[in-house]
């Protein structure tokens, strides 16, 4: 958008004439647009402002409306005031709630981003049926997640289930039930999670590992770089922004998931997989707690908004260098 | 000539075959408007039930007969899933495109906050015109409102804790299931499933990770370890209203939590079962391979029916019941009439919604639907035996069982699951993964009982 405006700036007649809009390549410098090029930007972002609105600013408004008020699903809503944040943080169950959400979600992340940078780096590099393995990698991601849920977790079934058959041939037996259990249900769900996410981050930092130079590959290892080395000081580096993109995206989306994890334990054994969305589902749906769970709801959003804005502001400085 | 008041006989003559034709008249003008309310112009009637349960079968049979009386109606279904059913489908059946019959389990927080929000029609109609009440008899009390009115109807009566058996495994593990049916200890129940574990079958097949299933145990044994008038009180206390005389932190409620766990650690479930669906422990019964499976009645019309068909089940179950938890005690089924259906206030063809509901808890549609497409126990006692022998074999071995057993309603059915079964079910998970005890269980269900006393539902 700036080299378009910076672009109308350098053509257009004199400042009289022109509108003002404040850029942000440097602090306190001004883009200029003439008159019928900003009518005309109006008219395209105006639907685009009226669809945020509608979709997230009016669900925002009521979210927070709804935090603060007792409200059993029915009915007109009753003020309440922080009751609903006071309740949510003396109930004990929340910094559980926020445990497991965070464990999952990081989890999640790291592995998608660590396991997709070197997914992307070995089929740039040339790997041999890469093109193949661009398509087969992408497929978890197109199948539906409680299909996937359902399928990972009849496979996980103790004697029935595929992974116990495998397990079997190699002698390790078929009992194993790892989502049976509190300390472990979690585990299957981040590799399930995994498998599934994998493919998008993969894609898009190929792409990024693609963009490399190849001037940049090549004096490298003309100076001696070997894969490790160059993977590590060159397509890392590189690759960064998009790196720490793709892992905050990625995070968010696991903050917020919801599928994946109903599909397989509903949150349970017990408490052991409830993560925050799970909570707040059960606080409005089975307790018919509605204000609760807006609580919650509020919560999680105010902290995704300011990760999502120290990731932007990471990222940036990360190109900049 | 005589006077009354004033006025001769003749004209009190007049005056009254002039009220008694005015009467009549008006009589037959509101019924006139009833009738003009089901008029036969084309109607088209949403029907909701939960996916995969005996309403699926037993809906569309109503349906079909129903619209065979009356041509101008045609009905379709909406289905919504069990997790739901007691949840969002809340806003689902307050919505502008509410179905015309909506599916309220009565101990869900759906049916009490409509109910209190007045979003259900009166159906008291049914209950007294078309005299359910009396054909149900004693049940018919739990549907009547504080009001005075009826907002929900019945579809079957479903018994709860029916532990099917498996006669060939069982046989194979040289073990016995008591010719009373009635398991006389724990420790009895314990060495037949570890004679079927011994055996290479798995014990006592269960969904263990459904919001419901382990919870249905506890129903099915704390009232042989509490007084009549304790169970009583746990069936009410959940409001301000009622005295709080029995704690969930009293013995009994502890003991039977206490056997719950006794059961785990014998490993009597089968192996994962924490991290199993109802469908799958279903799956593994069917299949013939664990020795018991703990159901519903219901279930004969539908998994047992379906696998039965599909010749994945390859044979008859028998059934029993789980022990007391003092020995010499035994438990009992667990009626439930909780699978009901309303006519929520925004639907928009309500008297034929209502009339069809009539219909459906008449002796006829609860044949023709309930007894024949879902094999399940009507909720009407008046229903001729010759339609009553309709009933599958097994389900009428159940019911010839509770004639001989008089049954307790479970805790969880009568309380509303905000209060009981989303409560406990968890922590009951928790305690069979061994992360809290008996105790503790106790004291967080009673800390929800006092924080629901205090600030309403």
């Amino acid at each position: 958008m700036n080299s378009v405006f910076t672009k109308h700036a350098d053509v257009n007649p004199p400042s009289s004439r022109r509108i003002f809009l404040k850029g942000n390549v440097k602090k306190g410098k001004k883009i200029g647009l003439n008159r019928t090029n900003a009518r005309t930007a109006w008219v395209f972002l105006t639907p685009v402002f009226l669809l945020l609105f509608t979709f997230l600013t009016l669900p925002a408004i009521n979210s927070f409306r709804l935090s603060v008020s007792q409200w059993p699903g029915l009915g007109p809503l009753k003020y309440v005031g922080a009751d609903n944040f006071r309740k949510v943080f003396s109930e004990g169950k929340l910094s559980h709630s926020v445990f497991v959400t965070f464990f999952y979600s990081f989890s999640v992340s790291l592995l998608v981003v660590a396991m997709a940078a070197i997914m992307a780096s070995a089929v740039s590099s040339g790997i041999r049926g890469g093109k193949f393995m661009k398509v087969v990698w992408f497929f978890p991601g197109i199948a539906p997640p409680t299909a996937v849920a359902i399928f990972w977790s009849t496979s996980l079934q103790p004697y029935t289930g595929i992974v116990n058959a495998i397990l079997n041939t190699i002698g390790l037996g078929d009992e194993f039930a790892p989502l049976a259990s509190e300390e472990t249900a979690i585990y299957p769900i981040i590799l399930v999670s995994v498998w599934a996410s994998v493919g998008f981050a993969f894609l898009v930092l190929l792409g990024a590992t693609e963009s490399i130079p190849v001037s940049l590959r090549e004096a490298a290892f003309i100076d001696g770089a070997n894969v490790w080395q160059h993977f590590t000081k060159i397509t890392l580096p590189l690759i960064k922004p998009v790196l720490l993109t793709i892992f905050t995206l990625e995070f968010i989306w696991h903050v917020n998931g919801f599928t994946m994890i109903w599909a397989m334990t509903q949150g349970g054994p017990g408490f052991a997989t409830e993560i925050l969305p799970i909570y707040a589902y059960k606080e409005a749906f089975v307790f018919a707690r509605f204000g609760t769970a807006a609580a919650i709801s509020v919560l999680v959003g105010i902290f995704l908004v300011i990760l999502g804005a120290l990731s932007t502001r990471l990222s940036r400085s990360g190109q900049l260098e | 000539m005589q006077k009354i008041f004033g006025i001769t006989r003749k004209k009190v003559a007049g005056i009254s075959a002039l009220s008694l034709a005015a009467g009549v008249f008006i009589a037959g003008s509101s019924q006139t408007n009833a009738n003009a309310a089901l008029s036969s112009s084309p109607v088209k009637l949403v029907v909701q039930f939960e996916t995969g349960s005996s309403g699926q079968v037993i809906w569309p049979a109503v349906a079909s007969a129903f619209t065979k009386k009356h041509p101008n109606v045609t009905i379709e279904f909406a289905t919504v899933t069990n997790a739901a059913k007691g949840g969002s489908n809340l806003q689902v059946l307050i919505a502008d495109g509410a179905p015309d019959i909506g599916l309220v389990p009565l101990n869900s927080s759906v049916y009490t906050n409509m109910v209190a929000g007045k979003q259900l029609v009166d159906l008291s109609t049914i209950f007294e015109t078309a005299k359910l009440s009396s054909r149900m008899g004693p049940p018919a009390v739990a549907f009547k409102q504080a009001d005075g009115n009826y907002y929900a109807v019945p579809q079957a009566v479903q018994y709860y804790n029916v532990l099917w058996t498996n006669p060939g495994a069982i046989r194979a593990s040289k073990a016995v299931v008591p010719s009373t049916k009635k398991f006389a200890s724990i420790e009895s129940l314990i060495a037949l499933t570890n004679k079927c574990k011994k055996a290479g079958y798995e014990g006592l097949a269960i969904g263990g990770n459904s919001t419901f299933q382990v919870s249905w145990m506890l129903d099915a044994m704390l009232p042989t370890a509490v007084s009549a008038s304790e169970l009583d009180n746990m069936f009410k206390n959940f409001r301000a209203t009622t005295p709080l005389t029995a704690n969930y932190t009293d013995s009994g409620f502890v003991k039977t939590l206490t056997a719950l766990q006794t059961l785990g650690k014998a490993d009597i479930y089968q192996k994962g079962f924490l991290g199993q669906t109802p469908a799958q422990a279903q799956a593994l019964f069917a299949a013939g391979k664990s020795c018991m499976y703990l159901g519903i009645s219901g279930d004969v019309g539908t998994f047992i029916k379906a696998a039965t068909a599909a010749g994945t089940m390859n044979f008859t179950p028998g059934f029993a019941t789980l022990p007391g938890v003092v020995a010499g005690t035994s438990s009992t089924l667990t009626p439930f009439y909780g699978t009901a259906y309303g006519v929520p206030q925004k639907s928009k063809n309500q008297d034929w919604a209502i009339e069809l509901l009539k219909y459906f808890s008449s002796d006829e549609g609860q044949t023709v639907g309930t007894i024949k497409a879902g094999g399940a126990v009507p909720i009407s006692t008046t229903i001729k035996k010759a339609n009553l022998d309709l009933l599958p074999p097994l389900v009428k071995s159940i019911l010839d069982y509770v004639k001989r057993n008089p049954v307790k309603s479970g805790w969880t059915s009568e309380v509303p699951g905000s209060v009981s079964q989303a409560v406990i079910n968890p922590l009951i998970q928790q305690m069979l993964g061994g992360s809290l005890t008996p105790a503790e269980v106790a004291q967080k269900q009673q800390d929800r009982i006092l924080e629901v006393r205090k600030n309403g539902l």
